[in-house]
């Protein structure tokens, strides 16, 4: 009888638990919780901190300075507004600018230049775009052949070596292209085989040795998504193409390849956000003019103690970051 | 505002420790104090530490040390840099003062300022920020100002560090320790030997791609700025625009901005001459050192001076054991004691009266105490205020030209 009570009791506990968990509004509060307590306090708490940092000042201590006179855009205007220019000729200047910069050939449209920090924000984007580029042309084929070609009992064992450097730690690896790259090294023998190339040749210290660094760090997360669409593909739609008279290029550009554009499109958007953001790879191996935004970022917050502006310099490269998500959704790309 | 600089210094201290210490062993135990307790003090029984304790026990008792300020608390807790005195330092002053010290170690101001933002200046009695970090305590009123009636071995100091433009004022808050300077270091392997008496040497077509500037920029602004003839702590625009000028003239002409890296690329010939600190240059120096050939690293303060920095002592605001701390720095300004380190450190003394105890080798190394004509050029990197924007713009235009 007592124990008829007690497993009564417990079911009647079970089940209440069940219905909290199951009921449309309790329910979302009991689940969330513990996530939402996460993201709240380890994110967007101290997201919220460096939003209201980027519209103080700087002390002359190198403190922020966030009194009700001191808050105001000065960090935004700073970072996007040229000296000596209203809002229009500022924007002029910008806009001119960057489409100087932008276009291949030379065009001269106004004598003026963008700020020093939309200067070098246009140059992260740029080496994003480049890494992003070259990552998708190595990495394309090897999905390909990843996905669709290798032989099934391989695939598993071809997939964990290109996950296999993430198992050494980035920074070495950093620092073990520093010594590939440098003078005399074991790389810069090898090439000294070949006419007018000496062993002394350093390729340190460059934008090469930057944009190296980001593809080999980041081209995993582009073959990743590629392999994963790519290996979802019938690929019986390039033999019903082939039999409809393509050819096997005209199948690929237009059956195979718009089948695995989601993957592109996610890898893309995973080697873009790291490699504009970059700050570890540009201080190691770049040279006199490859610093990155990272860097300003960086420097705002330690040596130069100006944390107004380098939160305002993040939340542009994080406008920039969005931009690009933005872009992939419209692309047909999904969020998951 | 050097905040790799810091940890530069303190990794050639360990490279010379091991030289004039002569065991690796008794460092070990040493750099790894961190988090307090007696670590510094025990077990160094060796015999370098005894000899110093002896000397110490001397000098303790004709200076009658240390009394001035009132009774002597029987606990001392200290916040210093890794590995920046002898062995048997800290069990010498327990011995003859009946303190019981604790150290715990950090390895950049920024660090040790977040440490006492965080926790409270009551943490640590004595703590050792560099010049500029005085400044920034001083006006958050995290130290106190010092009894120098309880120091009177502050007599000791040189004229130079007697005055402190990062410490002005009537009343003194820190106490000189040990001081460095930046200037310019290369490998005779690479380049032969070279002349270089001028910061000239960073502008020459000569040395083109192989050449290296600190990544700070005030120490890079401030090496173009000496080089014009400029104070390195100008306010004046176009004194730093001119600066400006010609950093961006020498940048094709370089390899990279590097404060990280320059030891290594010293040694392994990479770069050289690179813009370099003292602690790095010396680090290279000894990492290259064989006995019958010395070593192929060279390191020049340039005669239009350059870069000079101290680290010193002071007393946090809420100090428990602030009598103990005014005797630990007064035992640290004893001629013999100031003699000691600096024997170890390598690094110049600010301490006058401990010349007639300092290494030859030591006192004759240009590189390390330069002849006064330079040393009255060198500065300390001061804190501008508001100033110092313009010269992160400046640097901003440099790294983007």
């Amino acid at each position: 009888m007592g124990r008829d009570t007690t497993r009564e009791a417990s079911g009647v506990d079970a089940h209440l638990v069940r219905r909290i968990r199951r009921n449309r509004w309790t329910g979302a509060v009991v689940n969330l919780a513990p996530s939402a307590f996460w993201l709240g306090v380890f994110f967007l708490a101290p997201l919220a901190v460096m939003l209201v940092f980027s519209f103080g000042q700087r002390g002359a201590f190198g403190e922020v300075l966030l009194a009700p006179e001191h808050i105001g855009l000065q960090q935004y205007r700073e970072f996007f507004l040229p000296d000596e220019h209203s809002l229009l000729g500022g924007l002029w200047v910008t806009i001119a600018w960057v489409v100087e910069w932008a276009l291949p050939f030379e065009v001269s449209l106004t004598s003026g230049q963008a700020t020093p920090y939309v200067r070098l924000l246009f140059k992260s984007i740029g080496y994003g775009v480049v890494a992003t580029v070259v990552s998708f042309v190595v990495g394309y084929p090897m999905a390909y052949y990843l996905g669709h070609l290798a032989p099934e009992r391989y695939q598993n064992l071809l997939v964990v070596l290109v996950i296999l450097p993430f198992w050494a730690s980035f920074l070495v690896r950093i620092y073990a292209i520093q010594l590939l790259l440098s003078a005399n090294s074991v790389l810069t023998n090898a090439l000294a085989v070949l006419p007018g190339i000496g062993a002394d040749l350093s390729l340190m210290n460059s934008r090469f040795a930057v944009l190296l660094g980001l593809v080999y760090i980041w081209i995993p997360f582009m073959i990743l998504p590629v392999y994963a669409s790519i290996e979802e593909i019938d690929f019986t739609y390039r033999e019903a193409a082939m039999d409809l008279g393509a050819d096997r290029l005209e199948a690929f550009v237009h059956v195979i390849f718009p089948l695995s554009k989601p993957g592109v499109m996610a890898g893309s958007v995973l080697v873009f956000i790291p490699s504009a953001g970059a700050y570890v790879i540009p201080e190691l191996l770049g040279g006199t003019d490859s610093q990155m935004i990272g860097n300003l970022i960086a420097d705002q917050f330690g040596s130069a103690g100006n944390w107004p502006l380098g939160a305002a310099a993040s939340f542009v490269l994080m406008g920039v970051m969005l931009l690009s998500i933005a872009a992939y959704q419209r692309g047909g790309g999904e969020l998951a | 505002m050097t905040r790799q600089s810091k940890s530069d210094r303190r990794t050639f201290l360990r490279a010379t420790g091991a030289l004039s210490a002569g065991a690796l062993a008794g460092l070990a135990g040493c750099s790894g104090g961190n988090g307090g307790g007696n670590g510094n003090g025990g077990g160094n029984g060796n015999g370098d530490g005894n000899g110093n304790g002896g000397g110490n026990g001397g000098n303790g008792n004709d200076g009658g040390n240390g009394n001035g300020g009132g009774d002597l608390e029987d606990e001392l807790i200290i916040f210093q840099w890794t590995d920046y005195w002898p062995n048997g330092f800290i069990s010498s002053f327990e011995e003859e003062y009946d303190v019981s010290v604790s150290v715990s170690n950090f390895a950049s101001n920024e660090e040790m300022f977040n440490a006492l933002q965080a926790g409270g200046t009551g943490q640590y009695d004595l703590i050792f920020p560099s010049d500029y970090m005085v400044n920034v305590l001083q006006d958050q009123d995290m130290i106190q100002p010092l009894n120098l009636e309880a120091i009177p071995n502050f007599e000791n100091l040189s004229e130079m560090f007697r005055e402190a433009p990062y410490d002005p004022g009537e009343r003194r808050y820190s106490a000189p320790y040990q001081w460095g300077t930046s200037g310019i270091a290369y490998n005779e392997e690479m380049v032969g030997d070279l002349d270089v008496t001028s910061w000239e040497t960073m502008w020459s077509e000569e040395f083109a791609g192989q050449m290296s500037m600190l990544d700070d920029v005030r120490e890079t602004m401030g090496a173009a700025l000496k080089y014009l003839g400029y104070s390195l702590n100008t306010t004046d625009e176009s004194e730093i625009e001119e600066a400006k000028e010609l950093l961006i003239e020498q940048k094709e002409l370089l390899s990279t901005y590097d404060s990280t890296n320059f030891t290594t690329n010293l040694i392994n010939e990479q770069l050289s001459p690179v813009h370099a600190w003292s602690g790095g240059a010396f680090q290279a120096y000894w990492e290259t050192y064989e006995e019958d050939a010395g070593s192929p690293i060279n390191y020049v303060i340039p005669e239009e001076g350059g870069v000079v920095w101290v680290d010193t002592a002071a007393i946090t605001a809420e100090a428990e054991h602030v009598n103990a701390a005014h005797a630990f720095i007064n035992y640290f300004l004893d001629a013999e004691v100031g003699a000691e380190l600096t024997n170890y450190t390598y690094y110049g003394s600010p301490n006058e009266a401990a010349e007639e105890y300092i290494l030859d080798e030591i006192l004759e190394n240009e590189s390390i105490y330069p002849p006064e004509e330079t040393m009255n050029k060198l500065e300390y990197i001061e804190n501008i205020g508001q100033a110092t924007t313009l010269y992160d713009e400046a640097w901003q235009e440099i790294k983007t030209a």
